[in-house]
């Protein structure tokens, strides 16, 4: 019952985004000027042969002229049938983005691959030490990694790491020998993010009776947090991971572009500096898919490691 | 699945270039944006092409001949060329090519270059009309007695009509297999099948382009390479990080960031591996001649005076030459002698004392694109310039399409000064003078004469350059107009721009050409 109340929700939510962005590229843009969105899209197709004969029929052609609940239905229609093309080039918007998925999945989950493998050792250790110098050290260090923006550390990465050292490479096609410094650039924040929320995590179980009890069982200090203390600060640490998947999707749009990583990121760039209006809405509809997705899939794990969370 | 192109190693024979746009499309009929046209161009191939020196030579025809009244043109066709799918060339695919992009449905850019042939018009109006009124089968002014000969008549002389020719808007396309594509509902453009020196193997948008050798090309030992990975979506910056890393071979640095250009610019090895030369190209401030206080010759003249175009060339860190005139250098009929205007505020100031104008109260809105981060700075500083003689100006930035219709609009609801770019659709001087000056080109919307200027004396010359087939004689009459033109000032006259590429050492050819962006069929990448 449960789950099932989670996927309405989800596709509620998509309906949602599905009206927000609609309104937001058709109705909206007119405030403030003298010109209907729908007839500057037609002028952006139109290009050098923007007359008024030529515009009518771009208009006509793409149903820009009918009125805007119309419009929409037709967005939602064609969206659902896979029939949503690009104003640019006539590629299905759905199939293009699909065929970018693996290239921004591999950088995603690599990203998430290095919040882990940075912020476990991380939080142990400061667990550990806490309030001690290194503690505080490291917190500065979080603090800085957390408010960092993307797009910046993207290019301190690239510039030093990658083109002053040459230790990686510097961007270019979406394969292995490129992935190092994107993925560290989104895994970085949340590595930060993630050390924080483990630390305090362990602090919180580390007062628990149950590791009292392995504390006076002879236990080492390492075996305490390592074995019984992390595996109940993880658990907290997934629900997050549905909210972070968010930020990572908004990280990754700059990320791709500065990485030439021909990913959705650089798609949905690339479709807003065409005004290719299908691509845009096609872009945003997905990461919302993907948001909704990862949450009930975080919602789904979550009951399975924690048994008091079913119902 | 994963693997794109770029940052394979260095392999002899293999040419990697990387830019940040792709093509729009690869259909010769509706290739108008300069990618879209280089890709298009080594896919297809037309019946002339331009050489090095913006001469226009054979490609495709073995050679024409023009009547004596300069209405018809006869081509004699290649022999034993084919497509990439095998089909034989025949005269009547460049037929079925110019049939096809005049007709409505393909929505090409192309159409006005070819309205003057016998019967286009009557061909348009018919493909407007439902199928079933339909009625004609082809153009009346282009024949084909046989496979090998072409014939054109045409209303009147044309000087550029054998440049309209070398466009990708007039290529031959198989016509056999476009309406098989047209049947199943696939696009020309998505399946390409042409006789140039390349085929496409791989084209994800906004991805990557891959091109592969075309081992039946017609002419011996063309193309040298055997492929060429163009990877788009790669930002100036990174691009030239790669090219410094050796993962690129040969890279256009004409739009990079300055501190970018200055550092190759300025620094071996790159200093010396740097060629450029025009972009063919004329930036302008159009000033609307029609609406005080530009429809005084004196006040438009005066502006030419008051601003400082070499700050302006400052900008583009100097990859520009300052205008003296319409034409850009390296174009035919271009004039040297030709001296313009030069930054001399106290002159304006006098001009200005004598059209009696009086500083304005209201500000003038000058409209700038955003497409090209130089235009802000250049906008301020006309501002400042123009301030510094008497003239208060507002300056208004605005999407490059907002501009366009803008700046295209006639009468009060358009722009009264607005900055322009005007790029060759192919090296003659006509196809600077008549678009920008003519007054057959203004239009109440969409109007390519900007400045809505209009003086009998250069519409008689331009008409009759159009018509003289003696290029010295057409020249003279062109220099006539410029001369004119720059008297008249209906525009600031700002600068040409210039390209620059960088190539590796290891890549021999030319890499820059007066008509197309690049020319991969003559290029080789050595060990």
């Amino acid at each position: 019952m449960q789950i099932l109340k989670k996927f309405a929700q989800g596709l509620l939510t998509l309906w949602g985004v599905s009206v927000v962005i609609f309104l937001l590229l058709f109705w909206v843009p007119q405030f403030g000027k003298d010109q209907k969105p729908a007839d500057a899209i037609a002028l952006t197709i139109a290009g050098a042969r923007a007359d008024e004969e030529n515009l009518k029929n771009i208009k006509r052609d793409l149903g820009l002229d009918r009125p805007l609940p119309v419009q929409y239905v037709n967005f939602v229609g064609a969206a659902l049938t896979n029939n949503l093309k690009s104003y640019r080039n006539g590629d299905i918007v759905f199939s293009a983005i699909w065929r970018r998925f693996p290239a921004t999945a591999l950088l995603a989950f690599t990203a998430i691959a290095v919040y882990l493998v940075i912020a476990i050792p991380v939080a142990l250790l400061t667990a550990k030490h806490a309030g001690k110098p290194i503690d505080r050290f490291v917190l500065l260090l979080c603090i800085v990694g957390i408010s960092i923006p993307t797009f910046w550390l993207a290019r301190l990465l690239q510039h030093y790491l990658g083109y002053e050292a040459g230790l990686f490479s510097v961007g270019g096609g979406a394969n292995l020998a490129n992935l190092p410094l994107p993925a560290l650039t989104l895994g970085i924040g949340g590595a930060a993010f993630y050390a924080r929320l483990l630390h305090s995590n362990l602090r919180g179980v580390m007062r628990l009776d149950y590791i009292r009890a392995a504390r006076a069982r002879g236990l080492s200090e390492g075996q305490v947090l390592g074995k019984h203390a992390l595996k109940n600060a993880l658990i907290p640490a997934i629900a997050v991971l549905g909210m972070e998947f968010a930020s990572l999707l908004a990280g990754l749009i700059f990320t791709e572009k500065i990485f030439g990583w021909p990913g959705i990121g650089s798609l949905a760039i690339d479709s807003v500096l065409n005004q290719d209006v299908p691509m845009i809405m096609g872009t945003v509809l997905f990461s919302a898919f993907l948001v909704v997705t990862a949450n009930i899939a975080v919602d789904l794990v979550y009951r399975l490691v924690d048994p008091r969370v079913r119902v | 699945m994963l693997v794109g192109c770029a940052q394979t190693p260095r392999e002899a024979g293999v040419l990697r270039v990387a830019q940040e746009s792709d093509a729009s499309t690869l259909d010769p009929a509706k290739a108008y944006d300069t990618t879209s046209i280089k890709f298009a161009r080594v896919l297809y191939r037309g019946l002339v092409d331009f050489d090095q020196n913006a001469r226009v030579i054979p490609e495709l025809a073995t050679r024409w001949t023009i009547s004596p009244d300069g209405k018809t043109y006869t081509f004699q066709i290649r022999d034993g060329v084919r497509f990439h799918g095998g089909e034989k060339l025949s005269s009547r695919d460049f037929r079925f090519a110019i049939e096809r992009m005049l007709d409505p449905k393909t929505a090409s850019d192309g159409t006005s270059f070819f309205t003057n042939i016998v019967g286009a018009k009557d061909w348009i109006a018919d493909k407007e009309k439902p199928l079933a009124q339909q009625k004609l089968q082809n153009i009346a002014g282009i024949e084909c007695p046989d496979d090998s000969t072409l014939v054109f008549r045409l209303e009147k002389p044309e000087a550029t009509f054998l440049a309209n020719l070398a466009l990708p808007f007039a290529y031959a396309v198989p016509r056999e297999y476009v309406r098989a594509l047209d049947k199943e509902g696939k696009t020309l453009s998505q399946n390409p099948n042409g006789t140039g020196p390349f085929r496409l193997k791989e084209w994800v948008h906004d991805g990557w382009l891959t091109l592969v050798k075309n081992p039946d090309y017609y002419r011996a030992g063309v193309p040298k390479l055997e492929r060429v990975e163009t990877q788009f979506g790669v930002g100036s910056t990174l691009q030239i990080m790669l090219l410094e890393q050796g993962n690129l071979d040969v890279q256009d640095i004409t739009s990079a960031f300055p501190p970018d250009f200055l550092r190759l610019r300025d620094k071996e090895p790159w200093k010396s591996r740097i060629e450029h030369a025009p972009m063919m190209d004329f930036r302008y401030i159009a000033m609307n001649n029609e609406i005080a206080p530009f429809n005084d010759k004196r006040v438009r003249r005066a502006v030419n005076f008051a601003i400082n175009r070499e700050r302006i060339a400052g900008f583009l860190t100097g990859r520009v030459t300052l205008a003296k005139g319409v034409l850009p250098p390296g174009m035919p009929g271009f004039n040297p002698q030709l001296r313009g205007f030069s930054y001399n505020p106290q002159r304006a100031k006098q001009l200005l004392r004598e059209a009696g104008f009086s500083p304005n109260k209201t500000q003038i809105p000058m409209l700038y694109p955003t497409t090209e981060p130089w235009y802000a700075k250049a906008a301020q500083s006309v501002q400042a310039d123009l301030k510094a003689v008497g003239i208060a100006v507002d300056i208004v930035p605005l999407r490059f399409g907002d501009l366009r219709a803008k700046a295209g609009t006639r009468g009060p609801n358009g722009a009264r000064l607005s900055f322009n770019g005007w790029l060759q659709d192919y090296p003659d001087p006509s196809n600077f003078f008549d678009p920008l000056f003519s007054s057959r080109s203004i239009k109440k919307t969409a109007s390519l004469n900007r400045s809505f200027y209009q003086n009998p004396t250069v519409d008689t010359l331009l008409e009759t350059a159009l018509r003289e087939t003696n290029q010295a004689k057409r020249h003279e009459l062109y220099r006539a107009a410029e001369k004119q033109i720059v008297e008249d000032a209906p525009v600031v006259f700002l600068h040409h721009s210039e390209n620059y590429v960088v190539r590796q050492p290891w890549v021999e050819g030319p890499v820059l050409h007066p008509m197309w962006s690049a020319v991969y069929e003559q290029l080789a990448v050595t060990e």
